[in-house]
């Protein structure tokens, strides 16, 4: 990467010229403005005079970053300046330049700022995320995003632009054990106008988050995050969509053994079209879900390419492997002793020696419960340890129990806000008034409402009808 | 890259494996020398190893640049993970006395190799009810006079060649004693299951919310005002 500013040519900022005391006259009210009212003053920031007056002087704007404009006392000045000065530096070359910066200002900005300038924020992590990678400085990139996607976000459970970022350059570095620590958090909400996301940033999200799971064998979360891609609105299908779907059969197989059903909430044209894109891999599905080794291998040559394509090669090889563990699960509930010699047989292997590896990894794995008596050649399946139990098997009911009440809980109050909150009140209202019948005097539900019989539900009136 | 050396020669590992992974993920890792990128490179995969990171071990390879590879500290730990993710620990524990690399690794791979051969026997114990000696010896890297101690230490039998662990032996062994029946465990399952099958008394929330928020519109849209 190019080094500091004083080796690199860049336009100076002419005091004696219009552009050029506009600019400075702007950097000064920045650099001075009462940073206590920050949404106001994100606001000047935003403005279109001010963002003009940046993009004039051209790359001699950043020049001032360092000298009047300093972090975190002006983060959010910083942030403007810098999001106006991206495309100019790239134009220019100097995309090193623009790299340094940004990762100075994820890295030391101040977090309230940060929030207060989401758009600039999401804008410049996007243009990070691309240029990092081409440098080779994604690993350092990703670090520095994940911190500005905790700052920024309006709270725990957002999703911002920065999440998706630092998901993509994770997978991208193969940090994957730190793009699945992020994907475990609790994040479930999506606020454009708080946090500066779009859809693609959700799509690109859970995306990512499905593929570091997919690298980490962690099978059936990788299946729910490809999921919740396809459950994402959209307008159109997209290709994260359909790459999505191709990961989701694979990983649904080495999970659970069978392809996964369409989520419920997939909109019944993106299943069409879907259909037709995954033919390759429904066939493959199709061909391990017969146990038989010698289809599997049949199918997985005859769709080389469609997988080739999709660069998931690697992980189609690791089909053979997840069937035969599927096929010694099966004789689980035939079979409580069973000699090596025979698994091998049925599994078509080489010999029993590979049998006896192939259990011993299974149990290693904590797949399979059995103890192999090497002395005899013979495999015993065990029970359960929670099911033979009853004490154990009570322990895990009473855990079980517990996390579902919670997660009612959990379900309860966001139902409670989404039903209350003033959008979907507005929504309601504007539905209703289609179907308005002619009913005279007040209704009962009206008079209650309007007495203070349910006072949220009242407060949520309220607060639509200022945006009406 | 002086915090990594530092906490490598002084035998912590883990230590040594953070600040590795810190420098890694910063700008200066970019700017380093290929030797001190191999360094690094080699101190995380020694540090995934000896916690049981085969995976994250193989990935910090795989995103190591080429002129970070060619280090011989990065060869040595990479040599060593592919002899683990082969599964042939015979070999992984052949090479760990002969290993070619700076001081500040050594002691890492030492940990690795410990935490190697405990999880090892842990699993063998898990899944073997017998296991022939030579091949215990051969997983553990111990010769067959120390496995054979390692064994009884283990509270194992030994005998005719064989080695077999007391855990999964008990397991598997013909008329095994089944667990005492906790009768105030079996009575809590009951309850457990009776109340699941139960149909809820409550209210459904969901349903009074919308049709409060029915009526509501519906008020609002006869132009009736509100309070």
């Amino acid at each position: 990467m190019a080094s500091d500013a004083g080796e690199i040519k860049l336009d100076p900022v002419n005091p004696r010229t219009e552009n050029g005391r506009q600019f400075l006259d702007t950097v000064s009210r920045m650099a001075q403005a009462d940073l206590r009212d920050l949404h106001r003053y994100a606001g000047m920031l935003a403005h279109k005079a001010t963002l003009e007056s940046i993009s004039r002087v051209g790359s001699g704007a950043v020049v001032v970053l360092g000298e009047a404009i300093s972090l975190p006392e002006h983060t959010a000045s910083y942030a403007c300046i810098l999001y106006t000065a991206e495309p100019i530096l790239h134009r220019q070359g100097h995309t090193a330049l623009f790299v340094r910066f940004a990762l100075s200002l994820f890295s030391e900005g101040d977090r309230r700022q940060l929030r207060a300038v989401p758009a600039f924020v999401a804008s410049i992590a996007r243009a990070l995320g691309q240029h990092a990678r081409s440098l080779g400085a994604a690993s350092a990139a990703m670090r520095a995003i994940t911190r500005a996607a905790e700052a920024t976000a309006p709270n725990p459970h957002c999703l911002t632009a920065c999440h998706a970022v630092a998901a993509m350059l994770g997978c991208d570095g193969k940090h994957y054990r730190e793009v699945c620590a992020m994907a475990d958090s609790d994040i479930f909400e999506v606020l454009p106008a708080a946090s500066g996301c779009q859809v693609e940033d959700v799509l690109c999200f859970y995306y990512y988050a499905g593929v570091a799971y997919a690298a980490l064998k962690k099978w059936s979360k990788a299946t729910d995050s490809f999921s919740m891609v396809l459950v994402t609105p959209s307008a159109a299908l997209s290709a994260v969509a359909m790459a999505a779907e191709r990961w989701r059969i694979l990983c649904s197989l080495m999970a659970a053994g069978k392809p996964p059903s369409m989520p419920v909430a997939a909109s019944q044209g993106m299943a069409r079209s879907l259909a037709d894109d995954v033919r390759p891999f429904t066939r493959i599905a199709e061909a391990f879900v017969t146990l038989n080794p010698t289809a599997l291998a049949e199918a997985l040559k005859a769709e080389e390419e469609a997988l080739a394509a999709s660069s998931l090669t690697g992980l189609a090889a690791q089909l053979h492997r997840a069937q035969q563990a599927r096929v010694i699960l099966g004789l689980t509930s035939t079979f409580v002793t069973i000699t090596t010699a025979e698994i091998a047989e049925k599994l078509g292997l080489g010999s029993a020696a590979d049998a006896e590896a192939l259990v011993f990894d299974l149990v290693r794995a904590g797949t399979l419960r059995a103890s192999i008596d090497q002395e005899r050649g013979v495999v015993s399946f065990l029970d359960d340890d929670a099911t033979a139990d009853p004490a154990m098997l009570v322990k895990r009911v009473e855990s079980l129990v517990g996390a579902a009440a919670a997660l009612a809980d959990a379900i309860a109050t966001r139902e409670r806000d989404v039903v209350l909150s003033p959008d979907c009140v507005k929504h309601a209202t504007m539905r209703a008034r289609g179907r308005v019948s002619a009913e005279a005097g007040r209704s009962g539900a009206m008079a209650a409402a309007a007495g203070g019989a349910d006072a949220d539900v009242a407060e949520a009136m309220r607060r639509s009808t200022l945006d009406m | 890259m002086l915090a990594v050396t530092t906490a490598g020669n002084k035998g912590d590992v883990a230590a040594m494996g953070r600040a590795a992974a810190r420098l890694e993920q910063s700008l200066e890792y970019l700017s380093m020398k290929a030797g001190d990128q191999g360094t690094v490179v080699g101190a995380i995969i020694v540090a995934e190893l000896a916690q049981g990171g085969l995976e994250a071990a193989r990935f910090a390879w795989r995103r190591a640049g080429a002129k970070a590879r060619e280090s011989r500290d990065a060869q040595t730990a990479w040599e060593l993970t592919k002899c683990l993710w082969r599964h042939d620990n015979a070999a992984f524990f052949a090479a760990v006395p002969e290993v070619a690399c700076s001081a500040a690794l050594k002691s890492g791979i030492r940990a690795a190799a410990q935490q190697v051969r405990e999880s090892t026997l842990q699993v063998v114990g898990r899944a073997y009810s017998s296991i022939a000696l030579a091949d215990l010896a051969s997983r553990t890297g111990l010769s067959a006079e120390a496995t054979k101690e390692e064994a009884v230490r283990r509270g194992w039998a030994v005998g005719g060649g064989f080695v077999r662990p007391a855990a999964a032996s008990a397991d598997a062994s013909a008329g095994a004693a089944a667990p005492a029946v906790d009768v105030a465990a079996l009575d809590r399952l009951t309850e457990y299951v009776c109340a699941l099958e139960r149909p809820s008394a409550a209210p459904d929330a969901v349903a009074v919310g919308e049709k409060a928020l029915t009526a509501v519109a519906q008020a609002r849209a006869r132009g009736e005002q509100l309070a």
